[in-house]
């Protein structure tokens, strides 16, 4: 099946009442979550995890949770832009000019730009997403267990290179805090019980919809509830939001730009939308031939960057649907949700699971559409949003993570369980530990493990099966310096910090 | 006072050690020429144990650290953490409808300071939206406790 075959049948999988609602739902939530500061795209797709079980078909549970992703991604520029407090990570770099075009009076031209520039960067994204997919699950197949661990392996090590803010060596211990998480319960090799305490409740190994409430639902929560000021929201006035002629011609080199920086970033792993913002909002400025405008309310500002992070947030699938390996903590929610509806993501999935497979693609277009739909004429009820206190939010958090949970498997212990989570999670949080990288290795773990007790059995015994296979020994060798490069970085800061 | 972050490093060198010490002796590292069920978690032991060594040695060793909490702000979350025990140990035995009603309001009462009236309004709200969402929609059997019939 050729590329335009498969999206074709994918469009028909998805141009039905109940897939188009649902991908009109993840949208909505996404546009909602994105708006609404202090609750992310991974916190709620966590929030929504036990509801996946009660919907039957996988491709619908997908579409609405890909929607949420990259809705987010269109929502949380209004924040960024209206108020200086990004909705959600990836529109950091947005509040730079887009706040100042607001405090000229230029709130709806940035809020046009970002949602217009969202919309060609997503739709150029899926386009690259549909061609290079196919080709790369392609070479994956070919991929035994060396590789799949060496790949697993630096994946892990890159995403939380990446996305480890203050400290990587704190990222590489939550990876293996995940990792060895994954291994509680039965080992589905020997059959042995492993670090369950006699706990029967722990036999079956940890629940990731308990863990990921755990550690983004009720952790997110608590830290929220350390804040006491509420979010005022100022009277700016939208406006006009089309962009005018001028301001057309100095967005869409920027828009184009970012879409790319935005597709090849999102492409690695801990990539996605937040390095590629960043790092398009540097290129423009660097390009620029009035960098001085750069944070005074330049409309490129608010472009380049807006449309990064949604070409991000879409390339990022594609190391999820040809490899298997999620790139990110938001990518990570999207595989437990394919391995909950017993769809194993990675090279074989375009081949046995087709329709799930192109569905999801088809739906990205879709969804592109309605969110440009959702996002221009109802900005001002968006910016309405804002005025739910949170105090009301939490609550209505809270219940959905406490209920949620215990509706999965109506056991009261998954329930203590979360709660015991989300505690951990909060105190490493005030450690400056954070969570993404536990998520991802908590997902990766079995595979990793898997590939590597196969590679050893396959060569018996022989270690220098990772080395001698070019594949393996080259990303085992990248894994390796990144290794070396975070500890020594974190050794010379302490010392910086000691003197 | 030894920095909040070398205890910290400390705490997971401990806990390295036992998953090193159960892997080898609990479980096996090798079975029949194969690895065993001991094996990856002993990997996972020996790199927590190098990385929270490294953590130990680059934890600023300054004394003065910020306060965890500065301002009392461990109040409110510790409000919730003991209101969440309550609720997990009440859900079953009083029933969600109104295991949720009393969550609400002791939330809203207890950790916003909000007016009865308000409470009872919202925590009457919350209750419809969970029963409606879970139990109507989705068909979940939660337990009625003192609402059953």
């Amino acid at each position: 099946m050729n590329s335009i075959q498969g999206l074709l049948n994918g469009f028909s999988n998805v141009v039905t009442p109940t897939n188009l609602s649902f991908t009109f739902i993840g949208c909505l939530l996404g546009t909602i979550i994105g708006v609404l500061p202090g609750l992310g795209p991974v916190a709620t797709m966590a929030l929504l995890l036990p509801l996946t079980y009660k919907i039957s078909s996988p491709t619908t549970t997908v579409v609405m949770m890909a929607g949420i992703y990259y809705g987010a991604m269109y929502g949380g520029s209004t924040t960024s832009i209206l108020l200086n407090i990004p909705g959600e990570a990836a529109s950091v770099i947005t509040c730079i000019d887009g706040h100042e075009m607001a405090k000229q009076g230029k709130a709806g031209p940035a809020l046009g730009i970002a949602a217009i520039g969202s919309f060609i960067a997503g739709t150029i994204s899926v386009i690259g997403l549909t061609f290079v997919a196919p080709p790369l699950a392609e070479i994956a197949l070919k991929f035994g267990p060396a590789e799949y661990f060496s790949l697993a392996t630096l994946g892990l090590v890159l995403a939380t290179y990446l996305i480890s803010g203050k400290s990587v060596i704190k990222g590489f211990i939550m990876v293996i805090f995940g990792l060895f998480l994954g291994t509680i319960g039965l080992d589905p090799v020997s059959g042995s019980m492993r670090f369950t305490l006699d706990i029967p409740a722990l036999y079956g190994g940890i629940d990731f919809v308990t863990l990921a409430m755990g550690f983004f639902g009720i952790a997110e929560m608590l830290t929220n509830l350390e804040k006491q000021e509420s979010i005022q929201v100022i009277a700016t006035k939208i406006g006009r939001i089309y962009p005018t002629l001028k301001e057309w011609a100095d967005s869409l080199m920027a828009i184009l730009r970012g879409s790319f920086v935005g597709f090849f970033l999102g492409i690695l792993p801990g990539g996605g939308g937040v390095m590629a913002s960043l790092l398009s909002y540097a290129l423009e400025k660097r390009l620029s031939r009035h960098p001085e405008r750069f944070g005074k309310g330049a409309i490129e500002g608010v472009a380049a960057p807006e449309s990064a992070n949604n070409a991000g947030a879409t390339s990022s699938f594609i190391p999820l649907l040809t490899l298997g390996i999620p790139g990110n903590t938001s990518i990570a929610m999207i595989f437990a949700v394919l391995l909950i509806a017993g769809i194993q993501p990675g090279p074989f999935l375009i081949v046995e699971h087709p329709e799930v497979f192109w569905s999801v693609i088809a739906s990205m277009y879709i969804g592109n559409v309605m969110l440009l739909a959702l996002n221009l004429p109802l900005i001002g009820l968006w910016v309405q949003l804002l005025k739910i206190p949170y105090s009301l939010l939490a609550t209505i958090i809270s219940l959905l993570c406490l209920i949620g949970v215990y509706s999965v498997q109506n056991n009261i212990f998954d329930v203590i369980f979360m709660i015991i989570f989300g505690v951990v999670g909060y105190l490493l949080r005030k450690f400056d530990f954070e969570a993404g990288p536990l998520l991802l290795a908590f997902v990766l773990g079995p595979i990793c493990e898997r590939s590597l007790v196969r590679a050893l059995m396959i060569s018996e015994g022989k270690i220098s099966v990772f080395l001698t296979r070019p594949i393996s020994a080259v990303m085992l060798s990248i894994t390796a310096i990144l290794v070396v490069l975070s500890v020594i970085d974190s050794i010379k800061r302490s010392k910086s910090q000691n003197m | 006072m030894l920095p909040k972050m070398k205890v910290l490093a400390c705490s997971l060198i401990a806990l390295s050690v036992v998953i090193i010490f159960h892997s080898i002796k609990v479980l096996s590292l090798y079975a029949s020429n194969a690895p065993g069920p001991g094996f990856f978690p002993f990997l996972l032991g020996i790199a927590l144990l190098c990385l929270s060594t490294v953590l130990l040695f680059s934890a600023s060793s300054n004394l003065d650290e910020a306060p965890l909490w500065p301002h009392k702000s461990w109040v409110r979350p510790l409000q919730a953490v003991i209101l969440f025990i309550l609720f997990a140990l009440a859900f079953e035995h009083i029933g969600c409808i109104a295991t949720i009603f009393a969550f609400s309001f002791i939330w809203q009462y207890l950790i916003e300071h909000r007016k009865v009236l308000y409470n009872i309004i919202v925590s009457f709200a919350t209750s419809i939206f969970v029963y409606v969402l879970f139990v109507v929609l989705l068909k979940v059997p939660f337990p009625m406790g003192i609402f059953s019939r």
